[in-house]
């Protein structure tokens, strides 16, 4: 009778199918890079990768902070927030009202962020880092931001105070949306680049706790 | 019937958590007796006297971090640095830490003593006289270095004949059965020397009175002295001349892996020979010999102080015949302020807050010239206070549920004027209610006055503001629905 080589005895096709088994198992749990718990919005940002630049078009007033904000607020890695606004500062409990964990978000005021903060995105420290309205932030900085992004694995949010157009584009941005709170009831996200087009709508009640008095 | 039963917390019994003012320590691998400050006195062979008041707000910082007792914090430091067999005695004066000390010594005691804890504070009480006399020789033999003013040593000694004879006369067993006699006193009947070890040996005040303390010098601290062949105002040159001073000045602490620096003061010459002194400081203790080839946070810092010193040279030599950018011609980096730190310490810092790693985040800070902004929540409902800005690694101070408070701020901008804004009456405007606010009215003699209304305002645009309205009907904006 033949005997069976000693990689088919049934020792090694159990060892093969718990290994196939973990593996299956790694790949059920291998999550998305972003996210929200707001299933439309999830959708929107499923294909997002570390290394990715995200370009948002936030107009002062608009409120539409909110929404990268959702995409912070479930187990996130250490993130900065560079932000530069005249005269305004961190409101902090409003942050921790709508669920950011500030032990891990840290915040920093520049208006030229590579230059005044160029070890920040040298090192791979922080996972992500949001841009907020830089004064100064020219081509060549989103050349090297986007660079050091995708060398380091992080994601970037680069948020600007003008709705972003179609007609000026941005080679170094993977997705490109304007956001804004519109009236009431509503939060409304436009593509302007990425695998989604279009516009879409969110729930005020799922990215804010509803308020009586406004809605 | 209830029955209450108190339990006795063993840990309260251990360790107090006043912040103790001196340290004697006994150690017997002759290890630097700079560990837990730079204030420290020699006392005896092996023994040593430390003044922990001196950089008290640094080892309460790290025991915020660390979230432990002190004792938890200073038992592992001492243990890195002497091993297994010292003895350290912390309170509030140092002759009682030595008379404890001593005592602890001579009964084979080891480790970590706090003359607060109500244990090591009882036994204190049952030290006997023979404890307390035999202390009093190294005493006078310090006294007698110290060459202090009207100490006699034969007459000491006769002081101390007579006192003995007097306790066996009365019969009292240990000095704290005779706690009532005070000071004078015993200043009156056996002397002044007598009188003032009396008074340290009970004494709650962390005053020497006295006591003859003898700073210990510490060694010559590092530095490297540089002269150029030839001037330099570009960065990019002084950049790698730095780098090798950094290298030069990282060989004189032989690698050490406890040495850090908090600052650096670099001398520079300039052109013109004027001399300029600047300070590379880190807000953070930093390893030199870490930060190895490149010593970039060093740089860095270097760099920012740079191009803020060529800026105010312009500014201020703008209209002089000299070279746009000064030249250097000569530089001296000395090392001003350094602290030994054992790496169990930093090991424990980057173990702990759920596998944040503060000590990266901290190493990144120091190459920054700005900080990091950190938050935790406070319970208070009105704005300003709902929340306080901390230093990067703190943990939050007595953790609370904070949803009740930071709910109410669901409503209310991610950013905010830290100086509100005063503006018209908005009357063309749409104007929600949000709450009225009052911060603390029992406190103001006028407490309408701290009462505020606030609303979100909405111009025609679409934009959204946060103001409130004072009970005098002023407006001010507050924030921005960014």
């Amino acid at each position: 009778m033949a005997s069976l080589p000693a990689h088919f005895t049934d020792a090694s096709l159990q060892q093969q199918l718990q290994s196939a088994r973990s593996l299956k198992h790694d790949l059920s749990h291998q999550s998305q890079e972003l996210l929200s718990g707001i299933d439309a919005l999830d959708e929107c940002f499923a294909r997002v990768k570390p290394g990715d630049l995200i370009e948002w078009g936030i107009p002062p007033g608009m409120n539409g902070r909110l929404i990268p904000l959702q995409l912070l607020k479930q187990q996130i890695p250490l993130s900065v927030w560079i932000y530069h606004h005249h005269g305004l500062g961190v409101f902090a409990s409003s942050w921790i009202s709508h669920g950011v964990d500030l032990q891990r978000l840290f915040f920093i005021c520049s208006a030229n962020p590579v230059k005044e903060l160029r070890p920040i995105f040298l090192e791979d420290t922080f996972k992500r880092i949001i841009i907020d309205a830089p004064l100064k932030f020219s081509t060549g900085d989103m050349a090297f931001v986007s660079q050091q992004a995708r060398k380091q694995g992080q994601v970037v949010f680069l948020i600007r105070h003008y709705f972003l157009t179609a007609k000026r584009g941005n080679p170094h941005a993977s997705l490109r949306i304007n956001t804004w709170q519109s009236g009431k009831r509503s939060f409304s996200l436009q593509f302007i680049k990425g695998p989604n087009s279009g516009k879409i709508s969110l729930p005020y009640r799922s990215v804010a706790e509803d308020h009586e008095h406004y809605n | 019937m209830n029955i209450t039963t108190k339990v006795i917390d063993l840990a309260e019994l251990r360790a107090g958590d006043e912040f103790p003012v001196y340290a004697a320590i006994y150690n017997p691998e002759s290890a630097s007796p700079f560990v837990l400050s730079p204030t420290a006195m020699r006392w005896g062979d092996n023994l040593y006297l430390n003044r922990l008041d001196d950089c008290k707000f640094f080892w309460l910082d790290q025991k915020k971090k660390l979230r432990c007792k002190l004792a938890d914090l200073f038992e592992p430091l001492l243990q890195h640095y002497y091993g297994e067999d010292f003895v350290a005695v912390f309170g509030n004066h140092p002759w009682q830490c030595l008379l404890y000390l001593h005592y602890q010594v001579s009964h084979q005691g080891r480790g970590l003593y706090l003359l607060e804890s109500r244990l090591n504070r009882n036994i204190f009480r049952t030290l006997d006289w023979e404890c307390w006399f035999t202390a009093q020789q190294e005493l006078a033999e310090h006294l007698i270095a110290a060459n202090a003013r009207g100490f006699r040593a034969d007459s000491f000694q006769s002081q101390q004949a007579r006192m003995r004879r007097f306790i066996q006369r009365i019969g009292v067993a240990t000095p704290h059965e005779m706690l009532a006699a005070d000071a004078n006193s015993i200043t009156r009947r056996f002397g002044k020397w007598l009188g003032l070890i009396w008074q340290w040996s009970f004494t709650e005040s962390s005053g020497l009175q006295g006591f003859p303390w003898i700073k210990l010098e510490q060694e010559q601290l590092p530095g490297v002295k540089r002269d150029l062949e030839y001037p330099v105002n570009q960065w990019e040159y002084i950049e790698v001349l730095l780098r090798e001073d950094f290298a030069r000045l990282c060989d004189q602490f032989y690698q050490h892996d406890c040495e850090h620096i908090n600052r650096m003061l670099w001398e520079i010459t300039l052109f013109n020979y004027e001399k300029v002194s600047v300070e590379l400081s880190f807000r953070h203790p930093y390893s030199l010999h870490r930060d190895l080839p490149g010593f970039d946070t060093a740089l860095y810092q270097a760099r920012y102080i740079y191009d803020d010193l060529v800026r105010n040279l312009r500014a201020r030599d703008g209209d002089l015949d000299l070279p746009e950018s000064m030249p250097f011609i000569c530089w001296q980096v000395q090392v001003c302020e350094r602290v030994m730190l054992a790496p169990a310490l930093w090991e424990l810092f980057a173990r702990e807050f759920d596998q944040i790693d503060y000590q990266q985040i901290m190493a990144l800070q120091n190459k920054l010239p700005l900080a990091f902004e950190c938050y935790q929540s406070d319970a208070s409902f009105f704005p300003e206070k709902s929340f306080t800005r901390i230093p990067v690694g703190t943990a939050q101070t007595n953790p609370f549920d904070h949803y009740p408070w930071s709910s109410s701020a669901a409503n209310k901008p991610l950013f905010y004027y830290q100086q509100a804004e005063p503006i018209e009456n908005p009357t063309a405007v749409q104007k929600v209610f949000l709450e009225r606010n009052s911060n603390q009215w029992w406190l103001s003699e006028d407490a309408l006055q701290s009462i505020r209304d606030y609303f979100i305002l909405k111009d025609h645009n679409g934009r959204s503001s946060w103001a409130y309205r004072t009970q005098g009907g002023e407006w001010f904006k507050q924030g921005e629905f960014c």
